[in-house]
């Protein structure tokens, strides 16, 4: 509704009637002079009209005696020339159509055309009639559009002819009717100039009496408008206002009530300012929307948390503020809260002006309002600082914080759902149990925060060498898992394994410090069984524990035999329990040969269980099982007997020297020497021809002990070996005070020669060291004949491997003893590492 | 002696050979070409002959010929008077009036004019059907209308006729004379619409006008024409013929000469052409043609002699 100030419309009505009444007497005024002109018009035409027809007549009777008298000659010689030049001149004249000189009997003769066309025609009956009847002057006959004048021809009373000349009186109407339009226009423009006169005269008028018009109308409404601006004041809540007083009996009536109202309300009512303010303080986002959710009400926090200008929301949807995805579930909610007329919450997010998505909780609660309408109070609640507590909460619950990998718990979860799609697809899941190599020792010597920070760089390095998809995850310490899914095949899984190795292999930088460091890694693959997440894992940590101890630094696969279900790890073992019963074990022996003479200077003895139904099984499989079975101490004075028995038999034609492995169990029982003395006593056997193998694991699992057991070892006669060397721990004082005679050079350096730099530069130092503390030193894994000239180049004392001799039956290994050099023999087609390990040696 | 007087005489000759020669050389060439007619309507003909005056002129510039100048004689005589004086140099006119002017004023003629396009043309003389002339011998006290004495087909050819009838003619002084019962009388009414009203009116007993105009409607009424007979034709005659003065020196006669022959085929010429009354071209005269018109003279002698005796 538009509303009108009462001061303009006064103005409006009194201007109204001022203009109406000036414009009835401008309108009599221009009819009257309209009335007045058409009458001076019509008699001024009808005037005109007989002047010309006048003048026409006179005109015409004028020239009609001049040419009858000029054509007396003409035609008295009857020249034609001369006629037709007459009647010619005469045609040329204004408003004359036709002119012809005709014989008394009517006949033209000439019509002042040169070809003559009216030549012999009679003239019309009332021109001969006129003629005839012609006295001597002109006689006017009146036609329609003309006016015909005829006179007779004569000399003296000789009557010659006659002429008749015709009046085109359309040219006189015509001339009339311009003459006429002319006069129209002088009177239009008359009147058109009276009527702009009163025009003009109107609006001066109403220039003079608007201004007194609109003054009137202001001192009308004054009062009124006071009245007014003083009750807007109280609109306003300015309720001690003083009233303006007024003689004027209504607008003093009604500024009274006025007064009395203020009071009323000044007591009873709250202002809406008072109840803006209170909605602008609240923290929270408050909103009142219609039966359309149409905004009418948005207090200021809500305006700050879409962003907008105050008062832009009014009238907008409050479905337009919500994020558009929850858009639908919303408009529901609020139909269910219109409905119900039950309050609710809801989680749902709000969608910015600027693109922002802010996680809200929207209460939404019907309005009581007496008219029944259905409004409802809306409010939001930023939950942004919560969710991101929340979101913190989850994530520590389920990631690593030290390296940002998924923990354990969110792990399971991962492989449980890997498990479940894999069960459900046509591919393979594999687990990969990650243990750092001697991370302890790191930690020890430069303390836990330099291992937290190399614990991150290999986080970052396992990251990088799998795909997104694939999860790789912190079980605690040192340990990780990585679950590589899908997979088409295992060598995928092995592929990866590598990559992870090599990467790890490189240096890393803590503390300004280089470190180098191995994985063992454990692989498992699903589903190649029915197994729950947990057993998958026990058989992937199983795994790496089988590659620590074929070596560390290397992967191994899950073999189902060693570590299956626990119904058939219990019938391995007690197979393997009574494989020493049933004589299942024996005994191999690999030659190791002096590099300069080619000559088999000994053997390394290499236990092996020739399982009934599996076949041979490598010592890795089983040999960790005797140690936790206790059985290792038997089968080791098995080995120990065995050896001595052969030797004995060898010694009676040739003196050859044959070792035997250790483990760390065997060197912490204080009985060993004893064992070994008697042994050697009961067979008679050489002690020097005795060689014990132990690792450097070994050695510092019990220092002390071992350091005791050596020494006794030592003064047996026997020689001690360190095994691996390089590949354990690195602290070399033990070398020096331990009476150890002999160092092999792990297979691991001699694998990568001679392309390997580092290897080769490793493999040099150890060998130069051993030599400067007068130990011999044995090449162990040599495989090719380069690696065979490179070591010989190197001045290592002996070599052991496939080139120079795989594990032999005693037998064989008796004729090898015969022969004085070596022949290496042809490489084979694999590497079957296995074969080449110590009877006690559970690395590969 | 004989040899002396020889050579005196072949001196003498080379002498007058010499003198007739700078005669020659010094006559003055006009700068003014004047061309002439005889004409009752100067108004009217004024624009036939300027245009041909200016294209001829134009020609002429090599022999100094700078302005044209256009004259009209009222009569034959006067016409006559002015050639023999030089006062015009080109006059162009019918057969009859070029022998009088051949004959009186030693006049010479250049070529033949195919005159509103015709080369000939020939004489009629018609009365009206219901008269009661029927045959020129009934024309005997009767009235015969005339154009004027230098008319050609409208005057001497027809009066020739009457008179190779053996009638003789006496010129009466208006039409409203009486004519000798034992001649025709003629009157002159200078146009031929006048003739032709004249005899389809009743006022003469015949007229004479060329075989051309007779089918004109301006000059003889379609309505006339119906009513009126032809009782006599005269033989072909030259359309019209232009001539010079006697005195026109010869190098300008011969080169207006070869103007005028020349001018049908000339494209600049055909609009003056189209002014001159529609003349399609000039034509060389055949030695017939001037025997002819030696023989118009003889022939106009002889009337005039019967009409002045």
């Amino acid at each position: 509704m538009i509303l009108q100030r009462l001061h303009v419309h006064f103005a409006i009505w009194i201007s109204l009637l001022v203009i109406g009444v000036a414009g009835v007497l401008t309108l009599l005024l221009v009819l009257g002079a309209r009335v007045g002109l058409d009458e001076v018009h019509q008699a001024s035409v009808s005037h005109l009209h007989d002047a010309m027809d006048e003048s026409a007549r006179n005109s015409l009777v004028s020239l009609t005696e001049t040419l009858s008298d000029n054509l007396v000659n003409p035609l008295y010689d009857r020249d034609m020339l001369q006629m037709r030049q007459l009647l010619g001149t005469t045609l040329q004249l204004a408003n004359i159509s036709a002119t012809h000189v005709f014989e008394p009997n009517g006949e033209i003769i000439n019509d002042g055309i040169k070809s003559l066309p009216s030549y012999g025609q009679p003239v019309a009956d009332d021109v001969l009639a006129a003629f005839n009847s012609s006295a001597g002057g002109v006689i006017l006959l009146e036609r329609d559009d003309e006016l015909v004048a005829v006179r007779a021809v004569r000399i003296g009373d000789e009557l010659l002819g006659g002429v008749e000349v015709c009046y085109d009186l359309s040219t006189v109407a015509r001339n009339t009717r311009a003459m006429t339009g002319r006069l129209e226009n002088v009177a239009l423009q008359n009147l058109d100039r009276n009527q702009t006169t009163a025009i003009i005269t109107t609006g001066l008028m109403l220039l003079i009496v608007l201004p007194v018009t609109i003054l009137m109308a202001l001192r009308l409404s004054r009062p009124i408008r006071t009245v007014a601006k003083q009750v807007n004041e109280v609109r306003q809540g300015r309720y001690n206002v003083e009233l303006a007083s007024t003689n004027i009996s209504e607008i003093y009536q009604l500024t009274t009530s006025v007064k009395q109202m203020t009071e009323t309300i000044a007591t009873t009512t709250v202002s809406r300012n008072y109840l803006t303010r209170v909605i602008d303080s609240m923290h929270e986002g408050l909103t009142v929307v219609d039966d359309k959710f149409r905004i009418e009400i948005a207090n200021r926090t809500i305006e700050g948390l879409y962003r907008c200008d105050a008062g832009e929301l009014h009238g907008q949807l409050l479905l337009d503020l919500i994020e558009p995805a929850e858009n639908e579930r919303i408009r529901l909610w609020l139909d269910r809260v219109a409905d119900t007329r039950m309050s609710s919450s809801i989680e749902t997010a709000m969608l910015t002006r600027r693109g922002e998505v802010i996680p809200m909780t929207l209460t939404a609660a019907p309005l009581r309002d007496d008219d029944a309408q259905s409004s409802l109070v809306c409010v939001f609640q930023d939950i942004s600082r919560r969710r991101k507590q929340e979101e913190r909460i989850r994530y520590l619950a389920h990631y690593d914080s030290l390296t940002g990998l998924p923990n354990r718990d969110l792990f399971f979860d991962r492989l449980q759902h890997a498990m479940k799609l894999t069960g459900r697809e046509d591919h393979l899941l594999a687990l990969l149990y990650i243990d750092i190599d001697f991370f302890k020792k790191i930690n020890d010597s430069m303390g836990h925060a330099a291992g937290d920070l190399l614990l991150r760089q290999v986080a970052d390095r396992l990251r990088k060498c799998v795909r997104n998809s694939d999860t790789v995850a912190r079980m605690g310490g040192d340990e990780f898992t990585i679950i590589l899914e899908p997979l088409q095949c295992t060598d995928d899984a092995i592929h990866v394994a590598e990559k992870l190795l090599d990467s790890v292999s490189q240096r890393f930088e803590v503390d300004r410090q280089q470190i180098f460091i191995n994985l063992s890694i454990g692989i498992v693959f699903y589903p190649m069984s029915d197994l729950s997440a947990a057993d998958l894992v026990q058989q992937a940590d199983l795994a790496m524990y089988q590659a620590k101890e074929h070596g560390r630094g290397r992967y191994s696969l899950y073999e189902s035999r060693r570590n299956g279900c626990a119904r058939d790890r219990l019938a391995f073992e007690n197979e393997l329990r009574l494989a020493l019963k049933r004589g299942q074990f024996g005994l191999r022996y690999q030659p190791q040969i002096d590099i300069r003479t080619g000559r088999c200077v000994g053997f390394e003895a290499l236990l092996s269980w020739q399982h009934p139904d599996q076949g041979e099984i490598a010592p890795r499989e089983f040999v960790q099982l005797l140690e936790d079975l206790g059985l290792i101490d038997d089968v080791g004075d098995w080995v120990l007997r065995q050896v001595c028995v052969q030797l004995a038999e060898w010694n009676r034609t040739r003196s050859t020297r044959v070792a035997i492995n250790l483990s760390a169990r065997q060197l912490r029982n204080e009985t060993l020497s004893e064992r070994i003395a008697a042994c050697l006593h009961e067979y008679d056997v050489d002690p020097a021809c005795l060689e014990l193998e132990i690792t450097e694991g070994s050695l510092i699992a019990d220092i002390g002990q071992t350091e005791a057991t050596l020494k006794e070892l030592a003064t047996l006669g026997v020689s001690i070996a360190i095994d691996d060397f390089g590949t354990g721990y690195s602290s070399l004082s033990y070398l020096h005070s331990l009476p150890i005679t002999a160092l092999k050079v792990d297979r691991s350096f001699i694998i990568g020669l001679p392309q390997d730099n580092a290897a080769e530069a490793i493999t040099r130092t150890i060998i130069a060291m051993a030599r400067s503390l007068n130990l011999r030193v044995v090449a162990e894994g040599v495989e090719t004949e380069a690696q065979f000239a490179l070591l010989r180049e190197m001045d290592v004392h002996e070599v052991q491997g496939w080139f120079s001799g795989r594990p032999l039956l005693a037998a064989e290994a008796g004729s090898r003893l015969e022969k004085k050099g070596v022949t290496p023999p042809p490489l084979p087609g694999g590497n079957d590492a296995a074969s080449s390990q110590s009877p006690l040696n559970t690395e590969s | 002696m004989f040899a002396t007087t020889s050579i005196r005489r072949r001196l003498l000759l080379t002498l007058l050979s010499l003198i007739a020669i700078q005669a020659n050389a010094s006559v003055d060439l006009p700068d003014t070409l004047v061309i002439g007619k005889i004409s009752h309507n100067p108004k009217k003909h004024y624009p036939y002959l300027k245009p041909m005056a200016q294209y001829a002129a134009a020609q002429l510039q090599d022999l100094g010929i700078r302005n044209v100048k256009v004259r009209m004689a009222r009569s034959k005589q006067q016409m006559t008077q002015w050639l023999r004086d030089g006062y015009v140099d080109w006059v162009t006119e019918t057969p009859f009036a070029t022998a009088i002017f051949m004959r009186d004023a030693g006049a010479v003629p250049l070529a033949k004019k195919w005159k509103k396009g015709v080369a000939t043309y020939r004489s009629l003389i018609f009365t009206r059907k219901q008269g009661d002339v029927q045959k020129i011998a009934d024309l005997q006290g009767k009235v015969i209308a005339f154009e004027d004495d230098a008319s050609t087909s409208a005057f001497y050819l027809p009066a020739l006729m009457l008179r190779n009838a053996g009638l003789d003619l006496t010129r009466l002084d208006s039409l409203r004379s009486t004519p000798p019962a034992t001649s025709v009388g003629f009157v002159f009414a200078k146009e031929e619409i006048t003739i032709s009203t004249m005899v389809h009116k009743g006022l003469a007993a015949a007229g004479s006008i060329n075989n051309h105009d007779w089918q004109k409607d301006d000059h003889m009424p379609r309505v006339a024409r119906g009513e009126l007979q032809v009782i006599a034709e005269s033989d072909e005659l030259m359309r019209a013929v232009e001539t010079v003065r006697p005195s026109l020196p010869r190098a300008l006669r011969e080169r207006l000469r070869t103007v005028l022959l020349n001018a049908g085929d000339d494209p600049a010429a055909q609009s003056a052409l189209r002014a001159y009354q529609n003349t399609a071209r000039f034509e060389g005269l055949s030695r017939a043609e001037l025997d002819q018109l030696t023989l118009l003279q003889s022939l106009a002698s002889d009337l005039e002699n019967h009409l002045y005796p």
